[in-house]
């Protein structure tokens, strides 16, 4: 079975309450499908606990879900946990992240230190907080699929069709729709095309 | 009907007794109409009220020691490109070169020898413009919505969030984020076009 580790800043003050719902529902769903998963929240998010939790790890599944910029993930907006200092730490894993921007550049950084596959946004990840169970399941659609055994790169094609489902149906809330296709616009994969069962290969 | 604000610039005195002025003070109210007989004042009222909704009645030729029409609509439209600029003006339409009017998104051209009928036509144009402008558009829906519209609803995960009233803010001064804004808001159009969805599903 694949090792899987979901980091959330469920502390954050203002995403917090989204990231919180996101894991509850992952938990939920790795329960259901008899999927190991370990949990770091807020007070574990920084980069000692995280290289800690990974070092004796060979394959994995890497989950976070707070802020982010190009280069770096943050717990509470400061303190990174996730950049180029450590990113060697990532190597053969399978990494998805509905974090800002991180697409952009370090999707490429964690690739290079030998990350086996990103999923992540190159733009701005948004919430329209008037509604938030669609922008829930479209964040964790992607990884859902991937533990069905579903490819990386088809993940990301799949995913941009469970945003197009939502933005046609949400209850005319054009300002919900418009986010979740900028959402929508900024998904990317970048890294080789695996399904699970490369991570469970790697492993032996 | 919403809120305009009439912005007349024009060196020469005379145009506030003009039938076109009394029509429109008429139309929309004494205290709407703002009349400046140079471009700075006109430009600092314009740079201060960028949150209402204006329509800029325009001149083109003033005393060479001023900025002309064409440097004066280059900074309405460097302030702000949701202001329909309507040029009114004696100059000669075949001497006078409109290139750069065209590029800086002049709404029309009034002569001041048009009958009041065309020049309520291009006013009239100019306020539909504004009643179907996004910023409009949004401004109706935030009133309709009953949520606080005070409270953060847009919640970003690069550490960024906004109430509804910081959205119209946003747009209606044209920031960084109100273009972006606006940006997506056309993108939501151009994709549901794409897709053959002409309305969402309620």
């Amino acid at each position: 079975m694949v090792n899987s580790i979901l980091a959330f800043d469920n502390e954050d003050s203002d995403l917090g309450v989204f990231f919180t719902e996101c894991s509850e529902d992952l938990v939920s769903h790795f329960n259901h499908v008899n999927a190991n998963l370990s949990t770091l929240d807020s007070s574990k998010l920084n980069s000692i606990i995280v290289e800690a939790t990974l070092e004796d790890l060979n394959t994995f599944i890497f989950l976070v879900y707070s802020h982010g910029s190009e280069i770096e993930l943050l717990a509470n907006g400061i303190v990174p946990f996730v950049n180029a200092e450590n990113a060697n730490n990532f190597s053969n894993s399978f990494f998805y992240t509905c974090s800002c921007h991180a697409g952009k550049s370090l999707a490429n950084t964690l690739i290079d230190k030998g990350c086996l596959s990103f999923i992540g946004y190159n733009n701005t990840f948004g919430v329209w907080d008037f509604n938030r169970p669609p922008f829930i399941e479209c964040a964790n659609f992607g990884i859902k699929l991937f533990l069905k055994g579903i490819a990386s790169a088809d993940i990301v094609l799949r995913m941009k069709e469970k945003y197009s489902e939502h933005i046609d149906n949400y209850n005319n809330d054009i300002f919900g729709s418009v986010i979740l296709l900028s959402n929508r616009r900024a998904l990317m994969h970048v890294g080789d095309n695996i399904t699970i069962d490369d991570l469970d290969y790697q492993k032996l | 009907m919403m809120e305009i604000k009439i912005v007349v610039i024009d060196d020469d005195q005379r145009m506030q007794e003009d039938t076109l002025i009394w029509s429109l003070k008429d139309r929309f109210g004494d205290e709407n109409i703002s009349f400046f007989l140079t471009p700075n004042e006109g430009l600092d009222y314009i740079g201060n009220n960028l949150e209402n909704n204006m329509i800029v009645l325009l001149d083109i030729n003033f005393p060479q020691n001023q900025i002309d029409g064409h440097e004066i609509l280059a900074e309405i439209s460097n302030m702000s490109k949701l202001i329909p600029v309507i040029l009114w003006s004696a100059v000669d339409e075949n001497k006078e070169s409109f290139s750069d009017f065209i590029n800086n998104q002049a709404f029309g051209f009034i002569s001041k020898t048009a009958t009041s009928r065309e020049a309520t036509s291009h006013i009239d144009k100019a306020v539909l413009y504004l009643e179907n402008s996004l910023d409009n558009v949004l401004e109706d829906w935030i009133i309709q919505n009953d949520a606080d519209k005070d409270a953060p609803i847009y919640l970003t995960s690069d550490d960024k969030s906004y109430s509804l009233n910081d959205i119209l803010r946003e747009i209606r001064l044209q920031t960084a984020i109100g273009k972006e804004f606006s940006k997506k808001f056309n993108d939501l159009t151009i994709d549901l076009l794409l897709r053959n969805k002409e309305n969402l599903n309620g």
